[in-house]
């Protein structure tokens, strides 16, 4: 009549039972969200979190000084005089532990976080594509390695055992989850802390000998709740996880152990947190126009600044670049610890071919040379003038629907791209320079290669303009009728005459105009 | 010059077949062909046969607008077709206008135009353009430069492979400069046989040759015209009032007298 309770299990098995799920358990995590930015002889140093001024979680240094976890701040001191104390930031632990989330989105979508200290991805589906499941356990501990953080990996058929496991570090290569929850003891359960002391009084240390005991008797005993823990455990009833879903929302920041003053100390963080930037937008096959860094010191208002790009990128170097050049202008920081980035705008990446003959330079059957790689070379000229320079001072040109002077022609930002396909053809200007004239060079009338705005005042002596002397008409009148259908100021609503003039001792071409009958002459343009 | 008769005529000959044998009047001989300027006369003064392929050319002039952008236009009409590069310009002295440029057959979405806000900026991005490999030409207005300077613009030049064009006066023609060619822009009194203005244009600077004389050289713009006799339309005689359509017709078939040479 009694039946064995891990028996029955077996007998109810889960119908996802090809799930593998991997529990990243991060035990020292509200200690490495401080010490991850530290340089190694800074992470030699003794280091704790203290939480209500007892000592959370410290790092191996400190353990080796004598200090244990519980001992009081006053405790630790005497211990060693030369340690690092931070207060422990459950939210920022949180952020960290969601931030690695998105990261390990690129290894299953199925991933949910199981706060404090735990990730919960489930791989089985992600086996074939990454080779394995101990080439994922590899790819996983890498990366949060270069993060700046350790973790303890366990696989198990049901996310609560291997979370069980992931705590205990211990991972028995058994076929069923109860062979392997069978040693490790009951305190990684996670359960009420009374539960587990009134197992242990009843002389019940491990799992394993928990799973001896019947099931109704332990529902009586602990409750409802505690057997469908159990049941969830085993995998005998389903448990549903939360996924993640990945946010187009990008955070990191590091902090930094002493005060840093020298702007070029940064590149090294930067370097880091570029590098998390650009992992975080290949998983997601996205790319940036706009980084924003933040630089923080506790003591003083924070330093931001932002980098736009002509194009969405997702290119590290192109990033570092320009975050170098913008902190080269940066004046009066003083002290930092923390720096931040931050980036809030994505688009699909269109990646880029790369080409078998990059960078090789080609010509073409029709003359024009290609050269592969151009395009990206551009914009990354282009991202580097409008970062330092200022986003006004680079501009395009393009033409305008419009006879006016003023009028036909238009500012186009870098990002902006011409709508106006009013551009001569191609072959107008490659005949150009065999020596035919184009086509409409007789028609159309001449246009100075400089014009000023707004036009200047000159001085004239009867029907002569004068600037710097007497000018000779050269060519005209060319009447440019105002744009009545615009609502043209009073001003300029009046048609003007246009006329090509030189100055006789230098031989520089004006364009001047006037308006009928009116005796003032205008300087529009130098045909340079 | 003494040895000279003693060398036997049929050496002499046989030496200069030798293809090992430079000359310096052979002046493209060792210049990988340049980029055309569209003016044949000036191109045959320059090595290579036109603008160097990479390399500092300083345009010295006085006043703006002599024809010192007119020059450039067809090589750089040229090279915005066969490059997929920007065409730069670097703190030009106005705003550049955009349908004159696209007139002289410039592809203006290869065109950009920068305004450093102070001088610093002038060179430092000049310098970042011609390095970058991405400029097919630069045209830079540098105001106050030094020679070393130049040198290193002439060095990024040819790192990047880029055209690159220095508007200066000719106060500093006298002055040593590492530029590639060096020339030197001057009045041209028209000539009114001509329907295009003129320029006077001598090297004073170039690789593998000596500087030349000033020569006159006549720009492809169709800009000189016959001065017609403005005296009668005074500013007193009232203009009759005339429909606002009927405007732009008025103003092409006007005074355009024009005496062509051919």
């Amino acid at each position: 009549m009694k039946e064995d309770f891990s028996k029955s299990l077996l007998s109810v098995r889960a119908s996802a039972s090809r799930s593998l799920w991997l529990c990243v358990c991060l035990p020292a995590l509200a200690l490495e969200i401080y010490t991850r930015g530290l340089s190694a002889e800074e992470k030699a140093k003794p280091v704790v979190v203290l939480s209500k001024r007892r000592v959370q979680s410290l790092n191996q240094a400190a353990l080796a000084a004598g200090i244990r976890p519980g001992n009081n701040l006053d405790t630790a001191y005497s211990l060693v005089q030369d340690i690092l104390c931070f207060d422990r930031d459950e939210a920022r632990e949180f952020a960290a532990l969601e931030n690695l989330a998105q990261w390990a989105y690129q290894f299953s979508p199925a991933t949910a976080i199981r706060a404090p200290d735990c990730l919960i991805i489930e791989i089985g589906a992600s086996l074939s594509l990454f080779g394995g499941r101990d080439t994922i356990c590899q790819l996983i501990q890498t990366g949060l390695e270069t993060r700046g953080f350790s973790a303890r990996l366990a696989t198990s058929k049901t996310p609560l055992a291997a979370m069980c496991l992931a705590q205990s570090g211990l991972e028995g290569h058994h076929a069923s989850v109860a062979g392997a929850l069978a040693p490790v003891a009951v305190t990684h359960l996670r359960i009420d802390t009374h539960i587990t002391e009134s197992l242990q009084q009843m002389g019940i240390e491990t799992i394993g000998k928990l799973l001896e005991l019947p099931l109704d008797g332990l529902t009586r005993r602990f409750g409802i709740y505690f057997s469908d823990y159990l049941q969830r455990l085993l995998g005998a009833k389903p448990d549903p996880q939360k996924y993640i879903s990945p946010e187009p929302h990008f955070h990191t920041s590091m902090s930094f152990m002493s005060d840093i003053s020298n702007v070029r100390g940064l590149i090294f963080p930067i370097n880091r947190l570029l590098d998390e930037l650009t992992e975080f937008l290949t998983a997601r096959q996205l790319s940036t126009n706009q980084l924003c860094w933040k630089l923080l010191h506790r003591n003083q208002a924070p330093v931001s600044f932002s980098l736009y790009l002509a194009r969405a990128d997702n290119d590290r170097k192109a990033f570092l670049q320009l975050t170098q050049l913008k902190l080269e202008k940066l004046k009066g920081i003083r002290e930092i610890d923390t720096i931040s980035l931050t980036v809030n705008q994505f688009l699909a990446s269109n990646s880029r071919t790369q080409d078998l003959f990059e960078g090789t330079r080609f010509r073409q059957q029709d003359g024009r040379d290609h050269e592969t790689g151009m395009e990206a070379q551009a914009d990354r000229l282009l991202n580097l003038l409008t970062n330092r320079l200022g986003h006004d001072a680079c501009f395009r040109l393009s033409l305008a629907n419009d006879h006016r002077p003023e009028k036909a022609w238009r500012l186009l930002k870098p990002g902006q791209t011409d709508t106006n396909r009013r551009a001569p053809a191609s072959h107008d200007a490659v005949s150009n320079h065999k020596g035919k004239r184009p086509a409409d060079a007789g028609s159309a009338p001449a246009r100075p290669v400089f014009l000023l705005t707004p036009p200047k005042v000159l001085r004239s002596e009867g029907f002569t303009p004068c600037f710097r002397g007497r000018l000779t008409l050269l060519k005209g009148p060319e009447r440019i009728d105002f744009g009545w259908w615009d609502h043209d100021t009073p001003l300029t609503a009046r048609p003007r005459d246009y006329y090509i003039a030189r100055h006789p001792g230098t031989g520089v071409l004006y364009w001047v105009f006037h308006y009928p009958r009116d005796g003032k002459w205008y300087l529009h343009g130098i045909f340079s | 010059m003494t040895h000279l008769p003693n060398i036997m005529t049929s050496d002499l000959t046989q030496l200069l077949q030798q293809t090992g044998l430079w000359r310096a009047s052979h002046l493209d001989a060792d210049h990988s062909g340049g980029i055309p300027t569209g003016y044949p006369q000036l191109d045959q003064l320059l090595p290579g046969h036109g603008w160097p392929v990479a390399g500092i050319t300083e345009l010295l002039h006085d006043h703006a607008g002599i024809g010192e952008l007119r020059l450039l236009l067809p090589a750089l009409a040229r090279l915005s077709h066969r490059q997929a590069r920007w065409i730069l310009l670097v703190a030009p002295p106005c705003l550049p206008y955009a349908p004159a440029l696209a007139m002289a057959g410039i592809d203006l979405r290869h065109l950009l135009v920068v305004r450093p806000p102070s001088p610093g900026d002038v060179l430092w991005t000049m310098e970042q353009a011609l390095v970058s490999g991405s400029c097919s030409a630069m045209l830079g207005w540098p105001g106050l430069i030094r020679e070393k300077q130049i040198r290193r613009l002439q060095v990024a030049s040819k790192e990047g492979h880029c055209l690159g064009f220095l508007f200066r006066g000719t106060a500093v023609a006298r002055q040593a400069s590492p530029a590639e060619l060096r020339i030197v822009l001057g009045h041209q009194p028209p000539n009114p046989l001509y329907e295009h203005s003129a320029v006077s244009v001598q090297v004073i600077k170039r690789r593998g040759g000596w500087g030349c004389q000033p020569f006159t050289l006549n720009l492809q713009d169709r800009l000189n015209q016959i001065t017609p006799d403005f005296s009668d339309m005074a500013v007193t005689n009232p203009e009759p009032e005339k429909p606002a359509l009927g405007f732009i017709d008025y103003a092409h078939s006007t005074v355009t007298h024009e005496r062509r040479l051919q």
